[in-house]
């Protein structure tokens, strides 16, 4: 015979259990930091960490602070604000279809968004270009995203598995007349530009980029964490939010605009990284719990980092050519997704 | 593997006349037309017979044999490749949303090919003779990759596509990460990407045609064990098919197919989708109906896709792959919808 006090865990243990949390998110922060500050130094000019600390100051040589301040910093800022809007984006749509298989490329909002961008690029001058190819790709990432949505709903069901079938067709369609744009004499720009982009690369992002998407990063980062509250409710179900007085489609359609909002943006400045979206949230349940005030930071370092470091290694492997972020994340993402396949979609 | 395929345990003999006579018109109007429309112009029907015949003017007669026709050849043989093909893992898995390219196998056989070509160099006709062997090489890596993944879980046919789609998406962020790295082929390879017959000759037809022969022969050859196989594993055993060595066969032929059509051609997808529910649906699940009519119906709707790359948007080719990719896809997400069971 049982009592309850010997099954359930004491308040002690869960108040250490959440202080333990709290320090590995603070870990991760702490780790993303060092990591950025020395994949600063990695490429085809390889800088040490007292000249990169130097420049960064603007106490360092002319030469050391033009790669630093013009060149490095821009892209890593780029990479840190494109990993971190990937995998939040990820974390709102596995919480709001209930699908531990969503993520923004899984819905076809990756391959929405690349097509609507990709659209404006090759049809508009490159000064132009700077509000639009955002606000095309949050067109079309919303475009694809809704669509994906209401053609896995049947009968007000959307099953996970049926989600991701769809998704992934529609991303594969994206795809299609991307290649065609490509293909066609009808796109002006740099095919090589193109094709970096399409698998997803930070090669020659710059301030410009930075401006183009911080903003979106850091209006929307916050605001996802203050709706923290919601995504857990969203947890337990269609009925415990009614009943606890949620608006729920309100609150679902507002969740879903923000993460559109932050994939459509990653997506316009870095292209088409795969998997981000889906592996970040899932290390990071691992580490941190279901929970999401603290599943959101921890997810947005882990983003970070996968693509930080992602880009630091594809400078570093074989310079000066450079790998596309987008090939690591895919070659890390996609036997995880599998594996995840194989396991079933229990949500 | 749930059963989604619902084989009615009697054959439904449906009159083949038909469907057999309304794709041999279709096939011959649409081989008739890939010979006519071109970018020099338009020709005659007239004038396309007297080329064949050597009655025209050169010019013309030039375009029709060395061009028009082997291209029409190439999109007849690949069609029916990728079709028969199609309805043989639809068969022996009895899956109704799968087809080479969404088991992975044409993304393979493109990621053996490209990684080939960037390797050796960009292609050259002294090397066309190897590039059959590399894309089968890649095709089957692709499909046993697959397959392991999914073997010994219960997994319903829509997981099965979707670990399939997912090893596609995998080997094409590999190809496109070699085509970034490696400037010299990088036309060539974009267009390989995207699947196309244009640019066919000759010798892409002596490549493609004993490939096409031995896939075609051998599905033919199998098609009554496929037949047995798509009413059930238990069905099959019971009336005595070795049911793993006949799923084993008809993957071979799915490599080979599919992998001679992506060595010439590129990866073009959902033809093999889309034709054996087409044919299914106009004469039944007797296979040795289904691989004869798909043969027909596959190759009339890439020579017609074909010819329509060439038309839809003036000045410049549509890749043929993008117009069956945007043809299929709708088709895909209905079958995704519809099926209790699928995913």
């Amino acid at each position: 015979m049982t009592t309850l006090t010997e099954v359930l865990p004491s308040a002690t243990i869960l108040r250490h259990v959440a202080h333990r949390r709290l320090l590995v998110v603070a870990g991760l922060f702490a780790l993303l930091v060092a990591v950025a500050v020395v994949s600063i130094g990695i490429g085809a000019v390889h800088i040490d960490l007292g000249r990169i600390l130097r420049a960064l100051t603007g106490t360092g040589t002319l030469a050391d602070h033009r790669i630093v301040i013009g060149f490095r910093l821009p892209r890593i800022v780029v990479g840190l604000c494109v990993g971190a809007s990937l995998a939040v984006s990820g974390v709102i749509l596995q919480a709001v279809t209930r699908n531990p298989l969503a993520s923004p490329a899984v819905v076809g909002v990756n391959g929405g968004a690349g097509l609507a961008a990709l659209l404006v690029l090759s049809f508009s001058s490159s000064a132009a270009a700077i509000w639009q190819v955002p606000a095309a790709a949050f067109a079309g990432a919303a475009v694809a995203g809704g669509t994906t949505y209401l053609l896995s709903r049947r009968d007000g069901i959307v099953n996970p598995g049926r989600l991701a079938l769809i998704g992934v067709a529609f991303g594969g369609f994206s795809l299609a007349l991307i290649q065609l744009i490509i293909v066609t004499t009808s796109f002006t720009g740099d095919v090589q530009a193109a094709l970096r982009w399409l698998t997803g690369s930070l090669w020659g992002r710059t301030w410009i980029h930075v401006e183009q998407v911080a903003p979106w990063t850091l209006v929307l980062l916050p605001l996802a964490w203050l709706l923290s509250d919601q995504l857990n409710l969203l947890g337990l179900g269609d009925d415990v939010p009614r009943a606890l007085g949620s608006r729920l489609e309100r609150v679902k359609l507002g969740l879903l605009g923000i993460a559109i909002a932050l994939a459509g943006s990653a997506v316009a400045v870095g292209g088409t990284i795969a998997f981000v979206g889906l592996l970040a949230p899932h290390l990071c349940r691992r580490l941190v719990g279901p929970g999401h005030r603290l599943l959101i930071p921890a997810s947005a370092c882990v983003g970070a980092l996968l693509v930080v470091v992602a880009d630091a290694l594809g400078r570093a492997i074989l310079p000066p050519a450079e790998i596309p972020v987008g090939l690591f994340t895919a070659v890390l993402g996609a036997p995880y997704f599998l594996l995840q396949l194989r396991k079933g979609l229990r949500a | 593997m749930s059963q989604t395929l619902t084989a009615p345990a009697v054959d439904r003999l449906r009159p083949l006349r038909i469907p057999l006579g309304a794709g041999v018109l279709v096939l011959v109007v649409a081989c008739g037309l890939s010979l006519m429309v071109g970018s020099t112009g338009t020709a005659s029907p007239g004038q396309v017979l007297g080329a064949l015949t050597g009655h025209a003017d050169p010019q013309l007669t030039a375009a029709v044999l060395s061009l028009r026709l082997p291209r029409t050849v190439i999109a007849l043989l690949i069609g029916a490749g990728l079709a028969v093909s199609g309805a043989l893992i639809q068969g022996v898995t009895r899956n109704p949303i799968v087809e080479p390219s969404i088991i992975g196998v044409n993304a393979g056989a493109a990621l053996a090919v490209a990684l080939v070509t960037y390797t050796v160099g960009p292609l050259r006709l002294g090397g066309i003779g190897l590039m059959p062997f590399v894309a089968f090489a890649g095709a089957a890596a692709a499909a046993a990759l697959v397959f392991v993944i999914v073997a010994g879980v219960d997994m319903t046919p829509g997981r099965v596509a979707l670990a399939g789609v997912t090893v596609a998406l995998l080997a094409n962020a590999l190809v496109m990460s070699v085509v970034v790295l490696n400037d010299n082929a990088i036309q060539f390879l974009l267009r390989y990407l995207v699947g196309g017959v244009d640019g066919a000759s000759w010798s892409g037809v002596r490549t493609l045609l004993p490939y096409t022969v031995i896939g075609l022969g051998g599905a033919f050859l199998l098609a009554k064990s496929v037949t047995v196989l798509s009413l059930g594993d238990d069905i099959a055993r019971g009336l005595g098919l070795p049911v793993e060595r006949v799923r084993l066969q008809a993957l071979a032929l799915v490599v080979v197919l599919a992998g001679a059509a992506v060595a010439v051609a590129g990866p073009i997808a959902m033809v093999g989708l889309l034709v054996p529910h087409m044919v299914r649906w106009s004469v039944g699940t007797s296979y040795l109906r289904v691989f004869g009519l798909g043969t027909v119906y596959g190759g009339a709707l890439l020579v017609g896709a074909d010819v329509i790359s060439r038309i839809a948007i003036p000045s410049t080719e549509v890749p043929v792959g993008v117009l069956t990719a945007v043809i299929g896809t709708p088709y895909f997400i209905y079958l995704a919808r519809r099926g209790r069971g699928v995913v």
